[in-house]
């Protein structure tokens, strides 16, 4: 645990103001991200992962608002003080110098955060000559390398190439060329591998791997699917409705949830090995509506734990278990005095 | 679910479906993209028969070819009905229409695939009156019985898609395939679009259907944990041709074919305590409008020589039930799923 904390959130309240009502988008989100390790954030569509990165780089859509808390920044220069993204001007110097250069982000679908007007190299040069004090021919030198790096085929013709001309595996090597191209502390990576067939997955997670080992940055790795976390993070967030409802070492979350929807989760999906059962255990009920959450924990209507009277009248807090856990939820509430106690 | 002698409910024998590509000012063709190209397979009466590939490889056109959505280029679609081989790809529009009663589909995207402008009881209920097979009340009831059986509130019928959630929009469309009580279901990625703790409602409810009401399913997806969870047998798919089929677990525990093992050990585990052994492939998939000579496979594959570059294997039975098309299916000795963890 001596790693250096690159990014601490504290508190993150995000809400969505649209006709239909307010959408707490996330809600008391916190979590350290610490250099060279993997932070792997893990939940269904619409329980505020992917909001909670755009917070971090400050990227938040309309009519997306941060409403309260922090994201302290760790400048690696130790004579700069402590930064709050949060306060920073969107568009400022500030945090521009930071986007993409210190903290740079891979995204989803591969077609469409690529501009198709221009090329593989007119993407990195833009990264790299923003952030870097090279002129035109170098710049396209290391961009060159970087695509080599990212084992993009034939890399002095494909940086020329149109994102059309390349596969969605070769599209998704480009993107995190340009998202590695100026050496960030912090990689976000949201469902890179998501709309990638198996095959393709399998080879760029083993390039993510490799090239985390190199560059030793920290990665942020947003997915809903509990195989690639499990392979992938060092350490886990599970988020529901926009909350944070458990947090723990990745072995820790596989091994010994601690919050009912964690091991419901587990215990839901099919798995590749072992025995095959005839009946999954689903979770049941839906999603609840984001515009009208339940009262209390917003888990209460589908969890097999639920506490009549407490659960679904009290918002639980978080309860510290140990020195690097975290749980929301009642059921551990004894917890709380061994919070302190540490390892 | 088998009984002493099973049925060969559905047969294809040959399967091709080939798009020409056009080109120039007066279009002419100028090659043919070989989606399906040469599938054979069949499914028993009662069973879950999985096709699973990555994407392109022709799965969906073989699925939409099998209810001629698509008209199939070559081969033979033979379906068993009230004791008779019905050979598809020879009827006739209005036979066809007919046939269509014991064949249905359930679509991958459930936000796609339902019409916004009809309530629930028009959606269900359209099989029916086209059919000719109720109207009026009893029309009502039965889409509130159907609605009933896939775990939706008959109080439901006068709501609009835009209502429900993934979920229950799959529901909406396994009711609309079931209105017809057919004996076939093409489930084409049913769950893929489904949110995780929502997936396993509708594999259980595809489960549950089958037991209840006998019915044999074309089960297709990109997701192999799924399909093992589902399926009796499994087929797999690449570049328009079957490369492998097997009873499920042995095609998960013993893979005859290099590509079947490249996928069974591509799945991310989740466990972390679980070090895989991986064979991550080099390259991409072929292009199937230009498809490499010999094996398609041959340019990714690490145990290829030189007649798998020439000469492109057939689909042989290696052992009872085990179908494999590679030169080497009897020599090499693979890695399944279980054997990937060191």
């Amino acid at each position: 645990m001596a790693s250096q904390e690159i990014i601490r959130v504290e508190d993150l309240k995000v809400q969505f103001r649209t006709q239909e009502g307010v959408v707490r988008a996330v809600d008391g989100a916190s979590f350290t991200i610490r250099e060279g390790r993997v932070l792997g954030v893990v939940g269904e569509s619409g329980c505020g992962k992917s909001v909670t990165a755009q917070c971090i780089l400050r990227i938040l859509p309309k009519p997306g608002e941060i409403i309260a808390g922090s994201v302290v920044f760790t400048p690696l220069d130790e004579e700069e003080p402590p930064l709050d993204l949060v306060k920073l001007d969107r568009r400022g110097p500030k945090i521009r110098s930071i986007r993409g250069a210190e903290i740079s982000m891979v995204f989803q679908e591969p077609m469409t955060s690529l501009d198709p007007v221009y090329t593989i190299g007119d993407h990195l040069l833009e990264a790299i000559t923003l952030h870097q004090h090279v002129n035109r021919a170098e710049a396209r030198e290391r961009a060159i390398e970087m695509l080599d790096r990212v084992k993009l085929p034939e890399p002095t013709r494909n940086v020329d190439s149109y994102p059309h001309q390349l596969s969605g595996g070769m599209r998704q090597r480009a993107m995190i060329a340009i998202a590695l191209s100026c050496h960030p502390r912090l990689l976000i990576a949201d469902e890179p591998t998501t709309a990638l067939d198996v095959t393709t997955e399998a080879q760029i997670l083993m390039l993510m791997r490799e090239l985390q080992a190199q560059y030793g940055s920290a990665i942020m790795y947003i997915t809903h699917d509990l195989g690639v976390i499990a392979e992938m993070s060092d350490d886990v967030i599970v988020m529901y409705m926009g909350k944070v409802v458990e947090r723990a070492p990745v072995d820790a979350v596989f091994h010994d949830p601690l919050h009912p929807y964690t091991r419901a989760l587990l215990r839901s999906i099919p798995k590749i090995t072992g025995s095959r059962k005839h009946k999954l255990e689903a979770i049941e009920g839906m999603v609840p509506d984001p515009y009208n959450l339940p009262r209390g924990c917003p888990f209460w209507p589908r969890c097999s734990e639920m506490i009549p009277g407490l659960c679904d009248v009290n918002e639980p807090v978080d309860i510290r278990v140990g020195s690097e856990r975290a749980v929301r939820c009642h059921l551990h509430a004894d917890r709380r005095a061994e919070g302190s106690r540490g390892q | 679910m088998n009984d002493s002698k099973p049925q060969r409910l559905l047969e294809v024998t040959d399967l091709k479906k080939y798009f020409p590509i056009r080109a120039g000012l007066l279009r002419r063709v100028v090659g043919q993209v070989k989606a399906v190209d040469g599938v054979s397979f069949f499914i028993d009466k009662g069973e879950t028969f999985g096709l699973v590939g990555e994407s392109g490889c022709g799965k969906t056109t073989t699925g939409r070819t099998i209810l001629r959505l698509l008209e199939p280029t070559d081969g033979e679609i033979a379906c068993l009905h009230d004791g008779e081989r019905i050979i598809i790809n020879d009827l006739d529009d209005e036979r066809m229409r007919h046939m269509r009663q014991h064949m249905q589909i359930v679509f991958q995207d459930p936000y796609s695939s339902l019409n916004p402008r009809m309530t629930l009881k028009q959606i269900v209920g359209e099989p029916l009156l086209v059919n000719k097979l109720a109207s009026g009340d009893e029309l009502t009831d039965r889409v509130a019985d159907l609605l009933r059986k896939v775990g939706l509130r008959p109080e439901y019928l006068d709501r609009y898609p835009h209502a429900f959630s993934g979920g229950q929009r799959q529901r909406i469309g396994i009711a609309r395939a079931l209105a017809l009580n057919p004996e076939l279901i093409v489930c084409d990625e049913p769950v893929s679009a489904l949110d995780v703790s929502i997936q396993a409602q509708a594999l259980n409810l595809l489960a549950e259907l089958q037991a209840e009401l006998g019915l044999t399913y074309l089960f297709i997806a990109h997701d192999l944990s799924v399909v093992r969870h589902i399926s009796d047998r499994v087929a797999v798919m690449y570049v328009g041709k079957l490369v492998e089929m097997a009873p499920t677990d042995v095609l998960y525990q013993m893979p005859k074919h290099p590509y079947t093992e490249a996928l069974m050990t591509a799945v991310p585990i989740p466990d972390p305590r679980e070090k895989r052994f991986r064979e991550v492939l080099e390259g991409e998939v072929a292009n199937p409008a230009n498809p490499p000579s010999g094996c398609y496979f041959h340019p990714r594959c690490k145990y290829a020589q030189a007649i798998c570059s020439t000469e492109g294997p057939a689909l042989r039975e290696v052992e009872l039930g085990h179908y494999v098309s590679c030169h080497f299916a009897d020599q090499l000795r693979l890695t399944g799923v279980e054997g990937a963890t060191v």
